[in-house]
């Protein structure tokens, strides 16, 4: 393997320490200044703004003699679906159950199953991911108060993971 | 150094084993979801690569070149890893999912009781599925009496999303 190609392979293999490290910065910069920002919003942004230095510093570590559009473009597919898979590992964070149950049993805030009803409020849950969508830019409100799409792109994807669901297998209402 | 047959060894392989997934779990569903995508799309894609790799070298056939390998080791893994993050929301039928959906299909939109009534009926929001989940993983264990606790694996990766989001990233615990 030549030496470009080794550092290139590192540099994708420790994007998602970078990510992370660029999150925490702006996390708490948002913080100092008292921006109103959700945290998924944030990350967005993040992942976004890191596009240009990592596809700019991923061309001159590939240390190509010429420009190559094939390898403009496997950066760019390769870096953002690094950050999707980090996008959704800190969603997993803000939102899944499954990882409150278990920081929940860790923090011994959940000692059996009786106490998953305290702990999640299930109407609570309602509330929050409706102004998680809205703070996404993903649903509004309309006039008369009714919530309408604001945006095509989790729409889209909910209608490509229902369709994955069903052919799956999975049961329409599990 | 890359061309258009790194994308194409990727995006293939990655194809091919998505049509095992889905003959797999239309038969056969796994209870241990994320170690069976682990195995399915991580593990067994590897060999393969390593073992045409390997033969194609001992065959002196040029198929794939060394350094070619990696790239497509690395992509194939960053949409292996995507498509495996977006698992569990299949799985669990994410409610927030679901809600954009639901108010995207409505034509005149949906006020919050309309959205609160079906959430409900269709127990999206519920913990008993996912509890049953964490059961099946082996992060849990629960006691005839209904107690819960931690398995060994069920510890370390609550204190690793506790470390990430609470050291590293500064953040409260998520609300759900």
């Amino acid at each position: 393997m030549n030496f470009n190609l080794l550092m290139l392979l590192t540099f994708f293999l420790i994007s998602p320490i970078i990510l992370a490290t660029t999150q925490a910065i702006a996390i708490r910069t948002a913080i100092m200044l008292k921006l109103k920002l959700s945290n998924l919003k944030l990350l967005f942004y993040c992942i976004l703004a890191l596009n240009i230095p990592f596809v700019v510093i991923s061309l001159m570590v590939a240390g190509e003699k010429s420009f190559s559009w094939a390898t403009l473009i496997y950066i760019l597919v390769t870096f953002n679906l690094i950050s999707y898979s980090y996008f959704i590992l800190f969603t997993m964070s803000e939102t899944a159950r499954r990882i409150k149950i278990l920081m929940g049993l860790y923090s011994s805030r959940i000692h059996n199953i009786n106490d998953t009803a305290k702990f999640y409020d299930s109407d609570k849950a309602l509330d929050l991911r409706l102004l998680r969508m809205e703070q996404l830019s993903q649903i509004k409100r309309n006039l008369d108060g009714k919530y309408i799409l604001n945006s095509l792109l989790f729409y889209s994807i909910s209608i490509l993971v229902l369709f994955l669901r069903s052919l799956l297998g999975f049961e329409a209402n599990s | 150094m890359i061309s258009i047959n790194t994308f194409l060894y990727s995006f293939s392989i990655f194809i091919l084993f998505f049509i095992f997934h889905v003959v797999l779990w239309r038969r056969i569903k796994p209870k241990k979801h994320i170690q069976s995508m682990i195995l399915l799309f991580i593990v067994l894609p590897l060999l393969l690569l390593l073992c045409i790799f390997t033969v194609t070298y001992i065959l002196q056939v040029n198929l794939i070149e060394p350094n070619e390998l990696f790239l497509i080791i690395i992509l194939y893994l960053a949409i292996a890893s995507a498509y495996i993050q977006t698992y569990p929301a299949m799985q669990a039928n994410s409610p927030s999912l679901y809600i954009v959906h639901l108010i995207g299909k409505s034509k005149k939109g949906l006020d919050y009781d309309e959205i609160n009534r079906t959430i409900k009926s269709m127990k999206l929001t519920g913990m008993e599925d996912r509890i049953n989940d964490l059961m099946h993983e082996g992060l849990i264990n629960i006691s005839s009496d209904g107690s819960m606790r931690l398995t060994p694996k069920g510890s370390t990766l609550a204190y690793l999303f506790i470390f990430f989001r609470n050291t590293l990233l500064g953040l409260k615990e998520g609300e759900g």
